[in-house]
């Protein structure tokens, strides 16, 4: 009797409707009823695990950037700072552009002074209503 | 069932939801894939749960180009590929052709053997195979993917599947036929 080579055994061993008396044939036979069996997983709660670790990733990510933003302000001022030290950088103003700066700066103060003047004087006002 | 597609853009939309469901309807798949490599228990559940995070994080490049399935089980046995590289696990060499009698000969002698003990038997020698038999036999017969699908995810042309198949079960049978 002629042997059938393995890959028909295989096929004929998949198609349920195939029977032989041959030893190969049933070994695949069990084989494949082995390999189609499903192994049992049991629930991990995997997903809570996931979502908690996408949370805590958000979170980092998060910090992260405002620490980049307050880094990148502070070490602007300093490097600015460590500038003008260096450089010993002045401002060199003429006769006039003094007096217009006086006079600016004495003017945004008056300016301050008649505001905080008034809160004052509206502030007495409106408690002597009460 | 939900659809893949709207699964995924509702994900993309930041429903954490959507998610756990993505995870459920997948999390026996990509157990059975990592399981394949991963004997302890905590070090498995630690790779499933970096395969979804890979999965979330690469949402937005799925064309949709296969299945959604087929993509998670493509990460996950990329992932478990690179675990066992870091590992430089044994488990990757595939072995040549008259290696399968050495298979068969290093099991216990000729003795007979109940059903229950053979399966047992046979599911252990399952987990000596290579992985790429194992994976194959994994997703060909448990998950129940067409060689097309295997190809996909391994990276492998339909003949190598179905060639790699065909000697991961020749090699079971020759160890099953001596106990029958």
């Amino acid at each position: 009797m002629d042997t059938i080579p393995d890959d028909e055994l295989q096929r004929m061993a998949e198609e349920s409707s195939a029977s032989s008396n041959d030893r190969d044939f049933i070994a695949y036979q069990t084989v494949l009823r082995i390999l189609s069996e499903k192994p049992v997983v049991r629930k991990s709660g995997i997903e809570d695990a996931v979502i908690a670790k996408i949370t805590l990733s958000r979170k980092r990510s998060a910090f992260r950037e405002h620490a980049w933003l307050i880094a990148g302000v502070v070490f602007l001022i300093l490097g600015g700072v460590i500038a003008v030290a260096i450089s010993g950088f002045t401002v060199a103003l003429s006769g006039w552009q003094r007096n217009i700066m006086m006079l600016g700066l004495c003017g945004g103060l008056v300016i301050i002074a008649l505001n905080a003047l008034e809160r004052k004087l509206l502030n007495r006002h409106t408690a002597d209503h009460h | 069932m939900v659809d893949d597609r709207a699964l995924v853009r509702r994900i993309q939309d930041g429903d954490m939801h959507a998610l756990r469901v993505l995870i459920r309807q997948h999390e026996r798949l990509v157990q059975h894939m990592v399981g394949r490599v991963v004997a302890n228990e905590v070090e498995r559940e630690e790779l499933c749960q970096d395969v979804f995070l890979k999965v979330y994080n690469s949402l937005g490049t799925f064309a949709f180009q296969s299945k959604l399935s087929t993509w998670i089980a493509t990460i996950a046995y990329r992932h478990a590929l690179n675990h066992l590289r870091g590992k430089r696990s044994a488990m990757l060499e595939l072995p040549t052709d008259d290696s399968t009698a050495v298979f068969v000969e290093t099991q216990t002698p000729e003795t007979a053997m109940s059903e229950s003990d053979l399966n047992d038997h046979v599911k252990k020698l399952i987990e000596r195979l290579p992985l790429q038999y194992k994976m194959i036999i994994n997703l060909y017969h448990i998950e129940e993917m067409s060689y097309a699908e295997i190809g996909t995810i391994m990276e492998l042309p339909e003949g190598t599947v179905k060639s790699y198949l065909f000697r991961a079960r020749a090699m079971l049978k020759e160890y099953v036929k001596k106990y029958i």
